[in-house]
Formats: structure tokens, C-alpha cells, sequence
């Protein structure tokens, strides 16, 4: 995990633009493959990411490895909160925070997953994820929530 | 005759995993371990798969009958009222 795959106050007004800034960063900077972008909208749009848990709303957008080049996990706070729609129920979610999982071998997915989730009911580091100015900080917590596991291939 | 979960989610991989491993620690926490099985899948597999188990519980939406009872399994995910959607589970197969 790189400073670098954090992103605050990024002027967004959807999740399409969202998906079109970061697929195209991500793809120019070796991440993910050209068909990224098409691929996590469509799957978004089917299998919705969002999540509310307290005090926060979130969205974990995810494809399938064959779009990814280099495995990773991608921090993107808007300056506004993105319309998404919660997991399962479909309903509006505004999300304050992204975290786009580049998961480049499946066997990989689930222990990110299990160890990200784990850190959702954590509402100090929520709270800091939600606040921090300092791009560099919130890479240096959001490694040590993954610390052990491997991302990057 | 050990009861069936189906475990569902979009692609059948990746939330899905996440909510088959936290089931499979709440059924053991309860002594259940030993009557319960599990299956894991793609929404796009339920209407294939659902009929042979006893509960599906699917962290993607889905609005189609599979004649087997369908539990959201959100609580895995967000840990917000897992307890309850356990019971919900235990209450389907009768545990």
C-alpha cells in the first residue's frame, strides 16, 4: 500500500465520474486494465457495494480479477458524498469514503474483505478515516489494518 | 439429516466468503457445528442450486422465489445485528 492510492477532497459528482477519474489514474499507473472502468460500473450497478454502519456511509467497489493488474486498496474521499445504493437492499447510500479493492488473485479477496470489515465496527478509525487531512496518515492506518495480509503481487 | 445453508453473492466469491466464515463461527459458537452444511454461489446460480437447500442467504439483492427461504445477509458484512440475523437463520431450520 502507497501513499499515493489516497485520494482526498477529490471533486466527484457521481459514482460514473468516480469510476471514470479513478479507472483512468488507476489504468495510466499500472492498477488495472483498460476494461476496469466499464467492468466496476456494471457490476455496481447489479451488485450494489454501499454500507451504513454507524455514523458513516460507505461504499467497498469491487470487480473481477481479470480486470486488475496490480493488487491494491484505493482510499477516495469526495468533497461531497456519492450516491450509491446499500448492499442487499438497494437503498440510497451517501458514501463519504471509497475504498476500491483491486483484488488481483481471488484467494486474496477474502482476507482483505474479512480483515477491511473487521475494521468497520472500529468508530475511532472510522471517525479518523472520515477527518484526517494528511493523505500519508490515513495510508499509514489503513496499512496497519491489512498488516499481514498480502495485497500486493 | 444435517441442514443446508446456500450462501450467495454477486459473483460468488468475494462477499459471499465473508458471510459463509462468520455463519460458520456463529453456528459453531452455538454447539451447532456438526448439523449444519454449506453451499456458496453466484445470485446468477440460485435458481439453480436454491431447491436443494433448506435457507439462502445472499448478500447481494435478489427478488425472485426460489421456493427456499431467503435471509439478507447484510449483518455479516456490516456486523450491525448479526446476532439477530443468526436467529433468524436457527429459526428457518429449526435449530
Amino acid at each position: 500500500m502507497d501513499a499515493s492510492l489516497v485520494f482526498l477532497d477529490t471533486p466527484l459528482n457521481s459514482r460514473e465520474e468516480l469510476f471514470e477519474t479513478m479507472g483512468s489514474w488507476l489504468c495510466e499507473h499500472g492498477y488495472v486494465k483498460d476494461s476496469y472502468q466499464k467492468a466496476v460500473l456494471e457490476r455496481e450497478i447489479q451488485y450494489p457495494t454501499g454500507l451504513r454502519i454507524p455514523g458513516h456511509e460507505l461504499a467497498i467497489p469491487h470487480t473481477e480479477c481479470e480486470h486488475i493488474r496490480q493488487g491494491g486498496l484505493v482510499f477516495v474521499r469526495p468533497k461531497a458524498p456519492l450516491d450509491f445504493q446499500e448492499m442487499c437492499s438497494g437503498e440510497p447510500v451517501q458514501a463519504e469514503m471509497v475504498f476500491l479493492l483491486l483484488v488481483k488473485n481471488k484467494q486474496d479477496q477474502m482476507p482483505l474483505l474479512m480483515t477491511l470489515m473487521e475494521h468497520f465496527n472500529d468508530q475511532s478509525l472510522m471517525d479518523r478515516l472520515a477527518r484526517e487531512e494528511r493523505p500519508e496518515t490515513i495510508a499509514r492506518l489503513l496499512d496497519s489494518c491489512l498488516k499481514g495480509e498480502s495485497l500486493c503481487h | 439429516m444435517k441442514k443446508k445453508i446456500l450462501v450467495a453473492c454477486g459473483a460468488g466469491v468475494c462477499t459471499s466468503t465473508v458471510a459463509l466464515q462468520k455463519i460458520q463461527a456463529k453456528i459453531a459458537e452455538q454447539g451447532l457445528a456438526d448439523q449444519v452444511s454449506y453451499g456458496q454461489c453466484s445470485v446468477a446460480d440460485l435458481p439453480m442450486n436454491a431447491g436443494s437447500y433448506d435457507v439462502v442467504v445472499t448478500t447481494s439483492r435478489v427478488s425472485s422465489d426460489y421456493g427456499t427461504p431467503v435471509v439478507f445477509g447484510l449483518p455479516f458484512i456490516t456486523s450491525i445485528g448479526m446476532d439477530d440475523c443468526v436467529d433468524e437463520i436457527l429459526d428457518i431450520l429449526e435449530l
